[in-house]
């Protein structure tokens, strides 16, 4: 059944804005990878040809923050870095979004000392958590889905 | 004249030499002498001790020593691989004593991480400034009686990022000056001094960047004030510990054998090394020795990881070039390299796969085939990446002449592995101090003449077709055999060591033919003597032992439960492996109890880092990306 199968003949289509926006911005994400620690390297395994993030319209890192709409925490955040972390996030523009890469940025993982910070969402909102030390691309890759939901069904801001 | 008559006839009751119960060389030096004791060593000794690997300190808090703190110098000799320790005891009361900056360039960052963590001064010291802490953090976390789950509040900013901030920083500074005060960078200090005498046009005037932490070629986790005159770089003070996770303090809070995890995640881009060269310390200060399966499956398994350290390292470096093809094939050879190790270790980058006495699985029956197929993949990737990049225009203008140094600032800085090579020295440590079998395999350790970047992508380059030539030599030698020690260091015939799994009421049990998994989902018989020596104070029991009799299950109750479990005597030890990077070392304490007393790291990078603004000085501020890309600076072991 081809496209024009399903709109019956017309040219056209109907559909709420929300809706269409939402679908765009789901396959259209320019990241931020605030990469610090061992997380990036499966942030690369992710973005490779093996697993291909590219794959869901997330291919194309951006690495100003004014340019971003979400911002991949991947790796260990510790005091001295947070008050990084935290202008970063207050640089990009609306709507943004932030994902948790790897347990450290989730909770602080196995790093409950006096250095690191636990857990980011102590500092900036966060919306998918993605847990592992690190995670598989595989893990990544379906928070992203999450996330992709997530924007879709959230409400537009235009 | 031995190096211990000469220092005595030197230096007289100052210096007084420790017996070691694992071998090390150590002498005790009085602290205000410290500075001539190494002087001497470095230019008159024979022997001379002329390159510093290491400089920390130990909290002997609660062992009861007197005084309270030591600084450890760990010395090495270029020209008779020898290592010597050297121990300077600071009281609490005045914890001070002389630099030792004029000697090694390097020990300008040791001792501001020492200062940074421990609180002990450096007696002219140019710059004495926290290193991996912020400013504003108060104590000195290495301390015995920092607590270390401690938090406190977070700061709103930490380093001067705004140009108006740079100015108030550097009014401070001079605030600073004006009271007498020895505080603030000595390079903003000499900026400002240039800058107040600045005679001409101002738009001409050099100026302050900051490029990071937040950087992409920074790998995030860098922060460097330029000084730049038009294009070049003309001084540059690096900021680092934006990745400071407490390594060293964690590992005094956990177990022994607790510790791998942590090692892991040092240098994440090749943690099977490290889970060696720990396990190799804590081995030294047992005093037992591995089996020699067990030896072949941590050569094998180092070198893959440092392919695949390598591999990263030039991927990362093309690719912040522009070069993204050579990036995806590499990460393509990385990815089936990950897929086999994980096929092994279970995991496949955090891996904690080596164990104190062993490893923790054996191969699986297809891994030579498989392993030989990765070979061939990485070889292959390897002739393409040659064609793409080593001859290629843009690279090549790029990688040559840039971020060159000699060979003196080298060694005055501490340099080791690829980057060191590249100037021309061919140290390695598995050539100069052989561990495991290394002496075994016939390899060449590859060396360059100009020191520049084009000469570290090189070193690499071949380093990844000498590491490929270990693993098929090793997999070729792989010993099979019912290869075991018992305490005294006898072989054993296998059939004796399956009677130490009969005794009890396990008789029938240990008769059934039952096939499992030889390396993950349980143990058998037939691969754990193979990999695992018969030492009891340190290795678990196989699981049908542990199950099956009461001795088994005490012995393995002994070793997981709190309080008790691996326990080396007291003492202190040195091990070293070639790292990816460099001499990668850990320096262990035990007081006797089944926890850390104190687990020092000499991580590579940091004196890689610490040299870093010689090779950039001069040069322009993009060959700043090149030059930080042959570095291969891994944040996890730079800030520990």
């Amino acid at each position: 059944m081809g496209v024009k199968d399903i709109l019956g003949g017309e040219n056209f289509l109907t559909t709420r804005l929300d809706k269409a926006i939402g679908w765009a911005r789901k396959y259209s994400i320019f990241q931020y990878p605030f990469v610090t620690a061992c997380c990036g390297m499966e942030f690369m395994a992710t973005a490779a040809s093996h697993h291909d993030i590219d794959r869901f319209g997330a291919g194309l890192p951006r690495f100003s923050p004014r340019q971003a709409d979400v911002l991949m925490v991947v790796g260990t955040i510790n005091h001295k870095m947070a008050p990084i972390l935290r202008r970063v996030y207050e640089q990009m523009c609306e709507p943004k979004w932030v994902v948790a890469f790897g347990v450290c940025t989730c909770t602080g993982g196995f790093y409950d000392n006096y250095a690191v910070v636990q857990g980011i969402d102590t500092i900036i909102p966060v919306d998918v958590y993605i847990p592992g030390c690190p995670p598989r691309p595989e893990t990544v890759l379906n928070g992203l889905m999450l996330l992709q939901e997530k924007i879709e069904k959230g409400k537009q801001v235009y | 004249m031995t190096l211990k008559e000469q220092l005595i006839a030197r230096f007289g009751e100052d210096v007084t030499p420790e017996p070691s119960r694992v071998g090390d060389e150590v002498y005790i030096v009085h602290r205000n002498r410290i500075f001539e004791v190494c002087q001497y060593l470095k230019e008159s000794t024979n022997p001379k001790y002329d390159f510093l690997m290491d400089l920390t300190a130990v909290d002997y808090l609660h062992t009861g020593t007197k005084p309270r703190f030591a600084v450890i110098y760990q010395l090495y000799s270029m020209s008779t691989h020898r290592r010597l320790r050297l121990k300077a005891p600071v009281p609490e009361s005045d914890p001070i004593l002389p630099t030792v900056v004029p000697l090694w360039g390097v020990a300008n960052w040791f001792e501001r991480e020492v200062w940074d963590m421990f609180g002990i001064k450096f007696k002219g010291h140019p710059d004495l400034r926290r290193l991996l802490m912020y400013d504003e953090f108060k104590g000195h976390p290495l301390r015995k009686d920092y607590p270390f789950n401690k938090r406190q509040p977070l700061v709103k900013n930490t380093e001067p990022y705004e140009d108006t901030e740079i100015l108030q920083y550097l009014q401070r500074i001079k605030q600073d000056e004006a009271t007498q005060r020895d505080s603030g960078p000595e390079y903003l200090r000499d900026f400002l001094k240039r800058r107040e005498t600045f005679e001409g046009d101002r738009s001409t005037r050099s100026f302050l960047l900051n490029m990071g932490p937040s950087h992409p070629a920074m790998h995030g986790v860098i922060h460097i004030l330029l000084e730049l005159d038009g294009e070049y770089v003309r001084a540059a003070d690096l900021g680092i510990g934006y990745l400071h996770r407490a390594f060293e303090k964690e590992c005094e809070v956990v177990k022994w054998g607790q510790v791998f995890p942590y090692t892991d995640r040092l240098n994440y881009v090749s943690p099977l090394i490290n889970n060696v060269a720990y396990a190799m310390a804590v081995e030294k200060l047992l005093g037992i020795e591995i089996t020699e399966r067990a030896k072949y499956i941590r050569v094998i398994m180092s070198e893959l990881s440092r392919i695949t350290d390598h591999l990263t390292c030039i991927a990362a470096n093309a690719m912040e070039l522009g070069a993204m093809t050579a990036f995806l094939y590499f990460i393509e050879a990385r990815e089936e390299l990950y897929n086999l190790i994980e096929e092994i270790t279970g995991a496949r980058l955090t891996i904690s796969y080596v164990r104190i006495g062993g490893v923790k699985a054996d191969f699986t029956p297809d891994f030579p085939e498989r392993c030989t197929s990765a070979i061939k993949l990485v070889r292959e990737k390897l002739k393409e990446v040659h064609k793409l990049l080593t001859r290629n225009r843009i690279f090549y203008d790029r990688m040559v002449g840039t971020g060159v140094i000699d060979k003196d600032t080298a060694l005055h800085y501490g340099f080791t592995g690829p980057v060191l090579r590249s100037t021309g020295i061919d140290f390695d440590v598995r050539k100069a101090n052989p561990y495991l079998v290394y002496d075994e395999f016939d390899f060449d350790v590859p060396y360059g003449e100009k020191g520049d970047n084009y000469d570290r992508y090189l070193c690499r380059m071949e380093e990844i077709e000498q590491s490929c030539r270990i693993v098929e030599q090793a997999l070729a030698k792989l010993p099979g055999g019912p290869l075991n020690v018992d305490h005294e260091g006898k072989i054993i015939p296998a059939h004796v060591m399956a009677d130490y799994g009969k005794f009890g009421k396990t008789h029938e049990l240990l008769q059934m033919e039952a096939v499992t998994d030889p390396t993950l989902s349980g143990s058998n018989a037939e691969f754990y003597r193979k990999i695992y020596p018969d030492a009891k104070a340190v290795v678990l029991p196989r699981k049908e032992v542990t199950y099956s009799s009461i001795e088994g299950m005490m012995n393995h109750f002994m070793l997981v439960m709190e309080g008790v479990g691996i326990a080396p005597e007291p003492g202190e030890a040195y091990a070293a492996v070639e790292g990816a990077n460099g001499e990668l070392g850990f320096f262990v304490v035990s007081d006797g109890s089944d926890h850390a007393y104190r687990v020092r790291v000499r991580p590579p990078c940091f004196t890689l880092m610490s040299g870093f603004h010689k090779m950039i000085e001069g040069d322009q501020i993009a060959d700043v990306i090149a030059t930080f890309g042959t570095i291969n600076m891994i944040a996890g072991e730079l800030d520990r």
